[in-house]
């Protein structure tokens, strides 16, 4: 796919951007809870491992850019499994990106709700989102790369609530009782790698990298930032809840910025602050599923520049978004989503994909060598 | 008058442009378009019976408003000219700041009647070729009939013109111009205005005055970063004033919380209301102390607003702190160094305001994540308008929120595509033991 203009170029750094945009999402929110559930004191241990598998995949995808140079994952799918299996799974792509952003559109609609906008109707603010993200998206990869770092600063206040929360903690509460259960730390690093969609976004802006020599590095720096946060954030939610408070809250994080105080301001509440913060950081992970959707449908219907992709991804974005779910149900469903979908879509079929290219480097076949 | 012993021209127009004629510029006029323009110029047509060419004779001068004080950069320290309404003194003005054979002045003549003399000013190998043929053939595709002043020129060549931000750098100081121009910018200048435009604009240089570079850099570091954040403020004030009240009280510490609610008692309007009433009064002061002649227009602007704000208070239209916050807003917007950015930031305000009274704090973020976005995707002549801040080089940062000292800033801006990108050379006085090479042990 060549160059179209200067919006469709970006450096290989926002690989790694793109990457951190894509995994961050609500799961700094959603994600402490379940991962205590089944790993229970090793909870933040379990993180490690975990990203050691998301940078295998995304060792995985890099491999696929480095050996399919400016195609995209639809395009190396064609290639490598026949056009009628690369039309396939580039509908299920479609599908998977716009029940991403409708599910992280459903949460934070839910979020506002239950935290500062009690009375708003959850379709008007999903309008609203699916508005801008439409008006970021149409404009092509590298205002979304560029937006994706200008907002990066909005990680802070995470920052903000865990690092006190470390001082405050009980660190006796992460000391495991009874002996090692590897069944239950496997299962964890199992959860933390389900919460980590994401790594796939990086096969569909490799026709866009305008360099892929730093795309690996870039992409591992950005998942080290993200395990470092949760590692530190499962840690303080640990010493200062413990395994069975952290159970309980649906969003551990966001008790966790309730008890933090900003010294010097009595009555001064952080939580409202740190849920418009995530939720720029969460926007930008809507608007880059958004932009995967949108891509992947210009790439299936060869519709060029045109901006109906963008717009009709829009409009199911905002029917998904906006579909009247209660809070339990859709946990339910997003738990469900991310336990089947992201091993699929993030590591299996990058990896199938690369087996394909590997046999067909066996055959000596065209591509992909 | 013929030099002693040299021939006499044989052609009596010949004869007139070499040896008669005492004026700077003879040139030969061959058609009725040229000796239309000539006379309309303000040139001398020169006709002899029997010849199908003329002379012109430019030795315009005229009347024109002297060199003065800059009016709207206004600084401390560092030259005091502006430019004036004459093309050729502007071009003057720079020549003498940059003495450099690779000054390039390539002028254009826009507007079908008014033929308003236009200058593309660069250095040649310093300004990048891609950005000095974009501005030329967009002067060039420029057919209107009039152009008045180099705002019309901006809006017919700017990128995006349904964007609010301005999208050339505007100057009437030639330091600045020439400080531009140094970096590899391109400018414009236009006879019969002293304004200059300046290209690509990024949204970082119209918060960076001249006098940065003047003033020893501890200072203008807190100061710049005092701008940026009035300039938030402009934006976001009276809107997260709103939110917070209406929609989150619970957020305010509890002492300020007390505070602002004794202070609304009695207020008879909700703070959305209030607070657009209040925009409305600081506009219309400020529109119409602009209007009033300058000593007059002050003293209406202080009266206005103590009066407007006073009254409305004790009336119980608006609170004491919804006062605050507007002027808060107002002296912040003022204190950007390009008047047109402060104003476009201050009035954004209003949309910002509308979405945090519907939304609250979300409301709030999302219209500034619109701003956000709206400045991510706007470029101008190529260059991304926010650069350099994502992806920068790290030598980039030299000159952003923050400036290093000038000592520090070796190279030009790298997002600005120049190809030669070495300033400063070696070390600088200071650093260099105040010796040159080769002096080291003497």
């Amino acid at each position: 796919m060549p160059f179209r203009n200067d919006n469709d170029r970006i450096p290989s750094a926002a690989a790694g951007v793109l990457l951190v945009t894509s995994i961050a999402e609500l799961n700094f929110v959603l994600g402490p809870r379940l991962t205590v559930e089944v790993a229970g004191t090793g909870a933040w241990i379990v993180v490690i491992p975990a990203a050691a598998l998301v940078a295998l995949s995304a060792w995985i995808a890099v491999w696929l850019i480095r050996a399919f140079p400016k195609r995209d994952l639809l395009e190396i799918a064609t290639l490598t499994l026949g056009r009628p299996l690369g039309v396939l799974l580039g509908g299920a792509y479609v599908v998977y990106w716009l029940l991403r952003a409708g599910q992280m559109i459903q949460v934070q609609t839910h979020v506002f709700r239950l935290t500062l906008l009690e009375e708003t109707p959850r379709a008007a603010v999903a309008a609203y989102i699916v508005l801008l993200s439409a008006y970021l998206v149409a404009h092509g990869i590298e205002p979304l790369a560029r937006t994706a770092l200008l907002i990066a600063p909005a990680h802070l206040p995470l920052v903000a609530i865990t690092v006190p929360a470390l001082f405050t903690g009980d660190f006796g509460r992460l000391i495991p009782i009874g002996p090692p259960d590897l069944n239950a730390a496997l299962r964890g690093v199992w959860s933390v790698f389900c919460n980590a969609p994401g790594v796939e976004v990086l096969l569909m802006i490799a026709p866009f990298l305008s360099g892929r020599g730093s795309a690996l590095r870039s992409s591992l720096y950005g998942i080290a930032f993200l395990a470092v946060l949760a590692v530190l954030l499962q840690i303080a939610l640990l010493a200062n809840f413990g395994v069975v408070n952290t159970k309980q809250f649906t969003m551990p994080t966001l008790e966790l910025s309730r008890v933090t105080k900003a010294p010097g301001f009595e009555g001064f509440r952080l939580d409202p602050v740190f849920v418009v913060m995530w939720f720029v950081v969460t926007f930008a992970s809507i608007a880059v599923a958004h932009y995967m959707a949108a891509t992947a449908v210009r790439s299936l219907f060869r519709a060029g520049r045109s901006g109906l992709p963008v717009f009709g991804t829009a409009v199911a974005m905002l029917i998904l978004g906006a579909y009247p779910i209660g809070l339990p149900q859709l946990f339910e469903w997003v738990e469900a989503f991310r336990l089947y979908g992201v091993p699929v879509m993030s590591m299996g079929i990058p990896l199938a994909l690369m087996l394909a290219a590997l046999a067909r480097r066996a055959r000596g076949a065209g591509e992909g060598r | 008058m013929p030099e002693p012993g040299k021939e006499l021209a044989a052609d009596p127009l010949e004869l007139l442009a070499r040896d008669v004629l005492a004026a700077a510029d003879v040139t030969w006029v061959t058609s009725p378009e040229e000796a239309y323009e000539a006379v309309l110029g303000g040139g001398v047509l020169v006709l002899v019976p029997g010849e199908r060419r003329g002379l012109r004779a430019d030795n315009k001068g005229g009347k024109s408003r002297a060199i003065e004080n800059p009016i709207l950069e206004v600084t401390l320290r560092g030259p005091r000219d502006s430019f004036t309404e004459v093309l050729a003194v502007n071009t003057a003005l720079i020549r003498r700041r940059l003495k450099d054979p690779n000054l390039r002045v390539r002028k254009f003549r826009v507007g079908r009647r008014s033929k308003t003399d236009v200058a593309l000013i660069y250095l040649e190998g310093i300004a990048p070729e891609r950005v000095v043929e974009e501005v030329r053939s967009r002067i060039e595709s420029i057919d209107i009939d009039g152009i008045l002043d180099t705002g019309y020129i901006e809006h017919l060549i700017e990128d995006k013109w349904w964007s609010p931000f301005p999208q050339h750098l505007k100057s009437e100081r030639p330091d600045r111009v020439v400080a531009s121009l140094l970096e590899g910018r391109v400018a414009l200048i236009a006879d019969t205005t002293p304004f200059a435009l300046m290209m690509p604009a990024t949204i970082d240089a119209f918060f960076h005055s001249p006098e940065d570079s003047y003033d020893r850099w501890f200072p203008v570091n807190i100061l710049r970063t005092v701008r940026f954040i009035a300039s938030l403020l402009s934006l976001t004030a009276p809107s997260l004033y709103v939110a917070l009240v209406a929609y989150h009280p619970g957020i305010l510490p509890t002492q300020l919380l007390l505070k602002v609610t004794a202070a609304r008692e009695g207020v008879a309007f909700p703070v959305v209301i209030e607070a657009l009433i209040i925009m409305f009064f600081l506009e219309l002061i400020k529109e119409a102390g602009f209007r009033m002649p300058g000593p007059i227009g002050q003293i209406f602007g202080i009266v206005g607003g103590l009066i407007l704000g006073d009254v409305g208070v004790r009336a119980g239209i608006v609170s004491e702190a919804m006062v605050i916050v507007v002027a808060v807003t107002a002296i912040s917007s003022f204190t950007a160094i390009d008047r047109e950015m402060g104003t476009v930031l201050r009035l954004l305000g209003l949309p910002v305001l509308l979405s945090a009274a519907v939304f609250g704090l979300p409301g709030l973020v999302m219209a500034l994540l619109l701003v956000l976005i709206h400045v991510a995707i706007l470029r101008s002549y190529g260059v991304p308008y926010v650069d350099p801040y994502p992806f920068f080089k790290l030598q980039d940062i030299q000159d952003t929120i923050v400036e290093m000292p000038i000592g520090a800033r070796k190279l030009r801006p790298a997002y600005l595509g120049s190809k030669k990108r070495r300033r400063l050379r070696g070390p600088s006085g200071g650093r260099g033991g105040g010796r040159r090479r080769g002096e080291e042990g003497r």
